[in-house]
């Protein structure tokens, strides 16, 4: 689904969701975009690269992760591991109680009646 | 197209801040490093990430620019525009007094003597014609460059 109410959605919640695979162990820009692709089901996947850089250069520049360079071989050029920060674990819990929050009450309009 | 031309494109559509276009472009040529590694093809990644156009298209849609940043990144683009008049400017000044004179001096004409000469001139010189004319095609060669320039940048929009 692409329509613009979709894509409002999605927006807000994908931050959160890329907290969350950070929170789970330091990982960078690709590995992000192949886990997105690989679990986010018709929702996050295809993810694009092109939405996903800057989410990720927002959400270091205020502070919610840390990121360190490292030196690939391969390549040439250092590719940049994102861990969380303790600013990010209490913006992501918070987060995640807003949006259990937040499906209940939509739910409690919008989910079928005798669920 | 190859990854260098493909970055160059990119490049040229992104109208950010300085240092936030720099962290998304180390961003792409990480993933790009990634892609190579992991044995995609290049064509293959153009089609998943996008063309440079519809790339730069997803990064502007998704950055959103605050009020701050938009004025940032236009004052820097005025700067370079406003250089790079300056710099043809220049150019030109340079050129359209030095052109004339190597000019004068290789046909020997008065006044452009290597060494001092007994000739007087009786009149005072008035504006030299050749190199007026000289300043006058570099001015319009400069200024059908910055039209080509505006114009080019208008249809990548």
């Amino acid at each position: 689904m692409n329509s613009k109410f979709a894509q409002q959605f999605k927006k807000g919640a994908l931050e959160m969701v890329l907290l969350e695979i950070i929170s789970r162990g330091e990982t960078y820009g690709y590995e992000i975009i192949s886990q997105l692709n690989g679990q986010g089901g018709r929702v996050f996947a295809p993810a694009r690269d092109g939405t996903i850089y800057p989410l990720l250069y927002r959400l270091e520049s205020n502070g919610l992760i840390s990121s360190r360079s490292v030196f690939s071989v391969a390549s040439g050029n250092a590719k940049k591991y994102y861990s969380l920060t303790e600013q990010g674990e209490k913006a992501l819990g918070e987060m995640k109680a807003y949006w259990q929050e937040y499906i209940k009450s939509v739910n409690s309009f919008v989910a079928e009646s005798g669920e | 197209m190859d990854r260098t031309k493909y970055l160059k494109e990119v490049k040229r559509r992104l109208k950010l801040p300085a240092e936030m276009k720099s962290e998304i472009l180390r961003s792409l040529e990480e993933s790009l490093d990634c892609a190579d590694e992991s044995g995609e093809e290049f064509s293959r990644t153009v089609e998943r990430i996008g063309k440079p156009a519809d790339f730069a298209r997803d990064i502007m849609q998704s950055v959103e620019l605050t009020a701050d940043e938009k004025r940032r990144t236009k004052r820097a683009r005025a700067f370079l525009f406003a250089f790079l008049i300056f710099s043809v400017a220049a150019v030109c000044a340079t050129l359209s007094f030095a052109v004339p004179i190597i000019y004068m001096k290789s046909r020997g004409a008065i006044g452009y003597a290597d060494a001092p000469t007994q000739i007087a001139v009786a009149s005072a010189a008035g504006i030299n014609a050749e190199a007026a004319v000289c300043a006058f095609l570099w001015i319009a060669a400069a200024a059908a460059f910055i039209l080509r320039l505006i114009a080019k940048r208008k249809r990548a929009r």
